[in-house]
């Protein structure tokens, strides 16, 4: 995933990990988290492998604690990891510079992921549809259970517009919430009249010049 | 101590304990380090200055002189358009107040507390887990490998969670879809509210949880067996409980389509 990791870098990491102090393998995939913000993410798959072919080569050691494989290095281990320190040092500052990449692909891979994901779901929503268990198309009345509905989606889409994250602004944000609460009703009931009366492109026009004279007037009682 | 950053460069920090960060357009990227010094990197800037400011309690904030957290929309009548990338390390455990305009943001790795907004600008999310609020107006919002609690609003902006562990998960939208791929806790909460936009959640097959879908005129769909629909003036429920119940999963909406998906495996 991450390119951090060239050829024969993760053995090296692995012996540096390991020198800092005898450690279980899924606290070494931890650290290996954490290194890279979480970003680069090793699965065990590839990290026991990897610690048992280091075991065949004589770099590292285990003893059994607890049931569980604390590996350590060896004296042949800590040798290769001196021969390499220069290579380390430029690896731990690769680290560093490729933040700004991880931060770059984290977007990519996300985004790749959550596009797959949504065409996935959206396929697999059709197929339920289309499989005709439990549907209802068709138009219910209005009734009081919408607006109340309506009413609280509305509400709440109003202060996160609005802002008002003052603490000292208490009052303020209690009336700016009555004021979206007054508009939210208005809205409900322009729906039901629209649902019950005739719109025409004339009444729509005629709407239009009310709602801008009403909010000129609002404008004005605001300022 | 304050800075004023007007050109390129890197800043370093002792010890951060908390970030405020708001800009405008641009990029903005923030990423948590396990230990080690916070460092902030300016890789653009135009026009007018940044004011970075580091306070003895160890509260870092990055922001332009004139924005401040009132009122989102007020950010958009500002002077001239004021764009940079930003790429910031701080400690994991540092609670993270981000806000762009229409920069994209993307914001990895947080364990804490972590707030969200943007009026038009995407928002990435990955790997954070304690507690998350996030609001936009338009502007998308994706996560990927979610824990602990989500609460998100926004008018128009879409929701997409990809492999979400939940807590608690709040969604409120006008128009925004959402789309989630969760895992249930036996006591995770997922709410889902919206106007007019569709909704699609997909659970694991062998998920326990009490579902309530519950839409005014929009359809409800579900590919979960036993789940009983009832139908009022005025509403329509598909309700039920899979498996042993416990976590609770609602999703409300007045005209939007609501599908619930299950997953071909755990």
């Amino acid at each position: 995933m991450s390119p951090v990791f060239g050829h024969g870098r993760l053995r090296l990491y692995l012996l540096k990990l390991l020198e800092e102090s005898p450690r279980h393998g899924y606290e070494v995939i931890r650290l290996l988290q954490d290194r890279f913000l979480g970003v680069y993410s090793p699965s065990p798959g590839t990290i026991y492998p990897r610690l048992a072919r280091l075991e065949e080569e004589g770099l590292v050691t285990h003893e059994v604690i607890d049931g569980k494989k604390v590996f350590s290095l060896t004296d042949q281990g800590r040798a290769e990891l001196n021969e390499r320190l220069d290579e380390l040092a430029e690896l731990e500052q690769e680290i560093s510079a490729s933040v700004q990449d991880i931060a770059r692909e984290v977007k990519e891979d996300v985004r790749s992921t959550v596009r797959s994901l949504r065409e996935e779901l959206a396929q697999a929503a059709k197929n339920v549809r289309s499989s005709g268990t439990s549907q209802w198309t068709r138009w219910q009345d209005e009734s009081d259970r919408w607006s109340r509905e309506w009413r609280r989606i509305w509400t709440d889409a109003w202060s996160t517009l609005g802002g008002g994250y003052d603490d000292d602004a208490e009052e303020r944000a209690q009336l700016d919430a009555d004021l979206g609460e007054l508009l939210a009703d208005f809205v409900a009931r322009v729906r039901q009249d629209a649902s019950a009366g005739r719109l025409t492109r004339r009444s729509l026009e005629e709407a239009r010049r009310a709602l801008d004279e009403a909010a000129a007037r609002i404008g004005d009682t605001l300022r | 101590m304050e800075w004023t950053i007007d050109e390129p460069g890197q800043l370093t920090f002792d010890s951060v304990t908390a970030l405020n960060v708001r800009t405008v357009a641009g990029r903005l990227d923030v990423l948590a380090s396990d230990d080690g010094p916070s460092v902030l990197e300016v890789t653009e800037i135009n026009s007018s200055p940044l004011i970075v400011t580091h306070e003895e309690d160890g509260t870092l904030t990055i922001a332009y002189q004139d924005l401040t957290w009132d009122g989102v929309l007020s950010w958009l009548r500002g002077p001239a358009k004021r764009s940079c990338s930003l790429t910031i390390t701080v400690p994991k455990t540092c609670p993270v107040n981000a806000g762009v305009v229409t920069a994209s943001a993307v914001v990895a790795g947080f364990e804490r507390r972590t707030r969200v907004r943007s009026v038009s600008g995407e928002v990435t999310l990955d790997g954070v887990s304690g507690d998350v609020a996030a609001e936009t107006v338009s502007g998308p919002l994706e996560s990927r490998a979610m824990e602990g609690d989500l609460n998100f609003k926004s008018v128009s902006g879409d929701l997409t969670v990809a492999g979400g562990f939940p807590r608690r998960l709040k969604a409120t939208t006008v128009s925004g879809r959402i789309t989630a791929d969760l895992r249930l806790r036996p006591t995770g909460h997922v709410t889902i509210n919206t106007v007019s936009g569709d909704v699609l959640v997909r659970l694991p097959p062998t998920v326990d949880t009490d579902i309530t879908l519950r839409s005014t005129t929009g359809r409800l769909d579900s590919a979960f067996d036993g789940l009983s629909a009832s139908q009022r003036p005025g509403s329509k429920h598909l309700s039920g409980r899979i498996g042993g119940g416990m976590a609770e999963l609602s999703v409300k909406s007045v005209s939007g389509r609501v599908t619930l998906l299950k997953g071909d495996k755990e």
